[in-house]
């Protein structure tokens, strides 16, 4: 079995709390202006206060990708970009993919190998001008400690660091790791059931996903068990208008139901079925 | 989520009075080290309709794997089983790789596959309050749970390993943890003396007397000194793993101490649960 790179995930998280510890400190700022200052800075500022025992990440093999990113494909990867993401990844054991460490082996390596620049990590663009650059630039010089804060924040949210908001960022907010793990449902579950690879993806869409991720990883992880997700998707299908407010009702149902029913083990054209008189009833 | 819900028929689970006191449900589980299986093993005892509907091919043993870190979930059913008639006894095992490199948790439970209607006898293994009910059941309802799986073999070969350094001081034990790492890898390294890692191989499957006892709760502290330990980390979420993290409040509940701040002694914790057997220390099968 192959081994992956990845950093130790304590101290992933630990350098993550270490500097949401005092927000608007130096500290912070060091690390702003290092991103802001391009790779060999960046790297530096790691390699003093991250990678400053040789056995911060252990011995294994590296993903790399072929590829140089945009700024705005890096962010919101589209469909292409969604698909070089997934053949990266291929071979990968399911483990590493839901790793915080080895998402932040991943990030360092693309800026090592110029896929990405630092500054991309800080940037916020959705249709205005908050590039990395200028999210940098407008915390750097304001010295507004919540802006500096929020700055912090985002820039290890894109490196998969789960100081921020915890391990399920890989899922549900780190961009890459979003976007692979979107794909792998719909391949996974394009072998259960009889929806394709691609009607699967336009059945969890970015709305969708966000709410059966956010599920999956709360008090509802019920729905990620294939046969249920199989008679969800099969209802998303075929409803593809239903609210993300029913969704969530439906999700919760569900985990009502699982308590005495075994649906689990119930076939997803079932599921489906059971999922429908739900929905009849919200 | 709250699995006390009013159902129309009884449902066997540990301390629910619908069942007469012979009929129990229990499940184990051990996870092998080397080729990453878990076995899981489910007994039924005593005569009920729960062992008349498996009989007839009318319901199954379910296990559900839920791996949290991934937030995956697996299930696993089966209706192969040995029936020891005169000891009115059926035992099912299920053999499941492991796809992880920590141990999932493992939610066991007994499921109706076919619409069954019961009429209660004296066979049916219920209190009096059923008597002459009849009752439905609909397909996939569960009608026995056993609770979340606990490390109750005291099997904790997957989360520790013993190690000698002979120039270590007669009687002394050095504990390394590493708090992220699943249990499988082993993240809590005990590191002995030469005497202590003596004692400590000798073994014992159940102390019977003083001295097995005192052998038995070497391991006991030391898992009671290290959870004490990760119990005190700010944030328990992020820096704990999943699996460590669930055994860690086990250990805590069985304990029955307050496991926060500095007065917490982990040697007096130790003595107030049932000692982990250390035989099972590195057990390699």
């Amino acid at each position: 079995m192959i081994i992956y790179k990845e950093i130790n995930n304590g101290e992933w998280a630990r350098f993550g709390k270490n500097l949401l510890s005092d927000k608007g400190s130096d500290k912070q700022l060091e690390f702003l202006q290092s991103c802001r200052d391009g790779k060999d800075a960046f790297l530096e500022y790691l390699n003093q206060n991250l990678f400053y025992e040789k056995d911060i990440t252990n011995d294994g093999k590296s993903v790399r990708f072929n590829h140089k990113f945009t700024e705005a494909e890096f962010r919101f990867p589209p469909i292409d970009t969604q698909q070089i993401i997934w053949n990266a990844f291929q071979g990968v054991p399911k483990q590493n993919m839901g790793s915080c460490g080895f998402w932040g082996n991943v990030i360092i390596n693309m800026i090592k190998h110029d896929c990405i620049t630092p500054d991309y990590l800080a940037s916020n663009v959705n249709g205005v001008n908050e590039t990395g650059v200028y999210m940098l630039d407008n915390a750097i010089n304001f010295e507004n400690i919540k802006v500096i804060d929020d700055c912090v924040r985002r820039v290890l949210r894109s490196m998969g660091n789960p100081a921020p908001r915890g391990k399920r960022i890989i899922f549900d907010s780190f961009y890459l790791g979003k976007s692979y793990w979107r794909w792998n449902w719909a391949n996974k579950m394009s072998n259960e059931i009889s929806l394709s690879f691609d009607e699967i993806l336009n059945t969890i869409d970015e709305k969708g996903y966000a709410m059966f991720s956010e599920s999956m990883h709360s008090g509802k992880s019920y729905i990620s068990q294939i046969n249920t997700l199989g008679g969800y998707l099969l209802f998303l299908s075929k409803n593809p208008n239903t609210k993300v407010k029913n969704m969530k009702k439906i999700i919760d149902n569900i985990s009502y139901l699982s308590i005495w029913k075994a649906i689990e083990i119930q076939s997803p054209d079932l599921n489906q079925v059971e999922i429908e008189n739900i929905a009849d009833n919200i | 989520m709250s699995d006390e819900l009013i159902l129309s028929f009884p449902v066997l689970k540990q301390d629910s009075g619908d069942f007469v006191e012979s009929v129990f449900y229990s499940v184990d589980a051990v996870q092998l080290q080397n080729n990453r299986k878990l076995i899981v093993t489910h007994v039924l005892k005593g005569e009920s309709f729960i062992s008349e509907l498996l009989i007839d091919n009318k319901a199954e043993f379910s296990v559900s794997l839920f791996y949290k870190d991934n937030a995956e979930r697996q299930n696993f059913v089966t209706s192969n089983y040995d029936y020891d008639e005169e000891a009115c006894e059926i035992t099912a095992e299920q053999e499941i790789d492991i796809d992880y490199s920590y141990a999932p948790e493992v939610t066991p439970c007994i499921v109706i596959t076919k619409n069954s209607s019961i009429v209660v006898n004296d066979k049916s293994g219920l209190t009096d309050f059923w008597k002459n009910e009849i009752f439905d059941i609909p397909t996939y309802s569960r009608i026995a749970y056993y609770s979340k799986l606990k490390f109750s073999s005291g099997n904790v070969s997957s989360l520790s390993h013993v190690s000698c350094d002979e120039s270590y001081p007669l009687g002394s034990i050095k504990t390394t943890v590493r708090p992220t790492v699943g249990e499988a890898e082993q993240p809590i390294q005990i590191i002995c003396a030469q005497d202590v890692y003596d004692e400590l191989k000798k073994g014992t499957p159940n102390p019977i007397d003083a001295k097995t006892a005192m052998r038995s709760s070497i391991i006991t502290q030391v898992l009671c000194y290290v959870y004490g330990y990760m119990n005190n980390l700010e944030d328990k979420e992020t820096d704990i793993h999943s699996g460590l993290l669930q055994h860690m409040k086990e250990l805590e509940d069985k304990t029955g101490e307050d496991w926060e701040g500095d007065d917490f002694n982990s040697s007096f914790a130790s003595t107030k649960m049932l000692p982990y057997a250390i035989n099972a220390l590195n057990k390699e099968t």
